[in-house]
């Protein structure tokens, strides 16, 4: 999934320094569930509920504007069912990663809060985005857009001199990040994020999503899901939250990751983009909703014993 | 009628996607999911002026024959009117400044900025143009040769806009350091003073035909005036804005403004929450 060479300087360079967390085995646990034809409801939500902080944050999401259900959904049980199971594991997975990821200093060079703000908006863009494709992803889109630059606070604790260097060449010459890293590191974000995705078990399409955001047309498979959350990141430029100092103007129907897309989607053609684009304050506010709610969820009982 | 719409006169959400995309497909004006309180807020001034009590009542009345497209003209004079007052698109200046002047730097030898406004107001969007230019360039202006000109069908409005002066209203957006900047009291107003009336000239122009008599432009800014033309007025103005820029140019519509419907060949293009349409076809100067 990432070239062989990159995996190499990767593990040289950011595995050997970093002492990088791992996922909690909840998310793992669920994986094996959902996969395991012979597992049961019941099984996946007590798994979930070990984790009572869990539990009760992706009931909170579940309930927000979030989702937008036209009723409470009062217990985990009626989630798994309502929502159906892989929904329930990537937002958990996407929970998870953001617990681990979302606090962390503001420093003038990287700003945690912006980072989420950008990502979160990618996730709910190429959930926007799915829906109007007709694309049955149950989650992934989501947590593919929230992810897909983790790279980057992976690279900000990991290499921080460096990569502060990095983003200063950037905003200077405005030169494209993911170039720039390539140049210094031999290595972009991308890879870094695929990675940490392979380490932590993540599905091969995610980590796919990850590794190709920034150049959707080198992937070779699972053209759909990185096509989508290529073309959700690129749309935060319009949403005005990318953190992406060196993009310009966004002419999204010459966008490659549109024109892979046109390739292997039906109906493609016919969204009206103008339309599209004017409705994307609606996904900045949802994911705000979705950064804040969970943040207040997870950290306030994070403190309980 | 559903019960109680007469008590809290809120637009339900069937009612409001029907309005929305009603005026979307006449006028390429789009009021987002979360832009619904505008909509309703807008819609509710109509509805108290024709003495109407409920949202059903005035939809059929704008559906109606008898009033044909007058009621959707209305509920456009209405936003113009509305949108008339300075630094109205601070993303769009913030498109100019940060991005589209850069890019011209760059690739342009000769550092010549050439800017319409041809939107419906009273000169408020070309003097915002010129404060932010003013502001952008400082010191350095001397190198570029800078031309903002404001483009008017009624004479009325031209004379307005020519001797800049404006209720407190039309400045409510601008910061306090601007307005100690750049204007001088008069009356219970404010004018511009000369510094920035001299950067900005204003041209009558009968009709879009005319457009084409001023050279091509840059950027123009054409807010609030393509929607309430009618189809074939809509398409000949497009087709004259096309025109009028120069390769790479730029136009800017109002906020929710789009040129859906209409037969054009520019590119959409996208800014930090802005939308922008650009001219990639060279034409004959």
């Amino acid at each position: 999934m990432i070239p062989e060479t990159q995996h190499k300087l990767i593990e040289d360079k950011v595995g050997a320094i970093g002492s990088l967390p791992t996922l909690p085995d909840v998310v793992l646990k669920i994986t094996e569930l959902v996969n395991d034809p012979n597992s049961s409801m019941r099984q996946i939500e007590s798994v979930i509920a070990v984790d009572p902080v869990l539990s009760s944050t992706v009931l909170k999401v579940v309930n927000s504007s979030f989702y937008g259900m036209a009723q409470e959904i009062s217990a985990l049980r009626l989630a798994l069912v309502i929502l159906g199971i892989t929904e329930i594991k990537n937002l958990v997975l996407s929970l998870s990663v953001f617990r681990l990821f979302s606090r962390g200093t503001v420093t003038a060079d990287f700003n945690i809060k912006e980072f989420w703000h950008h990502s979160a908006t990618a996730g709910q863009i190429a959930r926007s985005l799915s829906n109007k494709l007709n694309l049955q992803f149950a989650g992934e889109e989501f947590v593919g857009g929230l992810i897909h630059d983790i790279g980057k606070i992976v690279l900000f604790k990991v290499l921080r001199n460096e990569y502060t260097e990095v983003l200063h060449r950037v905003k200077a010459e405005k030169i494209q990040l993911h170039e720039a890293e390539l140049e210094t590191f031999g290595f972009h974000h991308g890879h870094v994020g695929g990675w940490l995705g392979k380490k932590w078990h993540l599905p091969k399409k995610l980590i796919a999503a990850i590794v190709y955001h920034n150049n959707p047309t080198d992937t070779e498979e699972h053209h759909q899901l990185v096509g989508v959350v290529s073309l959700a990141s690129a749309l935060t430029h319009a949403a005005g939250v990318n953190t992406d100092t060196s993009m310009q103007a966004l002419f999204i129907r010459e966008h490659p990751a549109l024109q892979m897309l046109l390739e292997n989607t039906i109906g493609l053609d016919s969204i009206d983009w103008e339309r599209f684009t004017l409705e994307l304050g609606t996904d900045v506010q949802k994911s705000v909703e979705f950064v804040s709610l969970s943040q207040e969820s997870l950290w306030k009982n994070s403190k309980q014993p | 009628m559903a019960q109680g719409e007469n008590k809290d006169m809120q637009l339900s959400k069937d009612l409001f996607q029907y309005v929305r995309d009603y005026l979307y497909e006449e006028s390429g004006l789009y009021y987002a999911n979360y832009k619904k309180y505008l909509l309703e807020g807008r819609l509710l001034k109509r509805l108290s002026h024709l003495n109407m009590t409920s949202f059903n009542e005035y939809i059929s009345y704008i559906r109606s024959s008898q009033s044909e497209d007058s009621e959707l003209i209305n509920i456009f004079k209405d936003i113009a009117k509305s949108e008339s007052y300075f630094f109205q698109n601070t993303s769009q200046l913030k498109a100019l400044t940060e991005w589209v002047i850069p890019e011209l730097e760059e690739k342009k030898s000769e550092k010549h900025l050439r800017i319409g406004s041809f939107s419906a107001d009273q000169g408020e969007e070309a003097y915002s143009l010129a404060i932010a230019l003013h502001d952008f360039f400082g010191g350095h202006r001397k190198q570029w040769k800078i031309q903002i000109v404001g483009f008017f069908q009624e004479s009325e409005r031209l004379a307005m806009a020519e001797k800049g002066e404006y209720e407190s209203y039309a400045i409510r957006n601008a910061s306090r350091k601007h307005i100690l900047r750049y204007f001088d009291k008069v009356g219970a107003g404010f004018q511009l003073n000369n510094e920035i009336r001299s950067l900005v000239s204003f041209q009558h122009c009968a009709g879009p035909e005319d457009l084409g008599y001023y050279g091509r432009f840059d950027v123009i800014f054409c807010r609030n005036r393509l929607m309430s033309l009618g189809y074939s007025l809509k398409q000949t103005l497009i087709r004259q804005l096309e025109n009028a820029l120069r390769l790479n140019g730029i136009l800017f519509l109002g906020q929710m403004e789009t040129l859906h419907n209409l037969e054009h060949d520019l590119e959409l293009c996208h800014f930090p929450n802005t939308l922008a349409y650009v001219n990639k076809i060279q034409g004959e100067s």
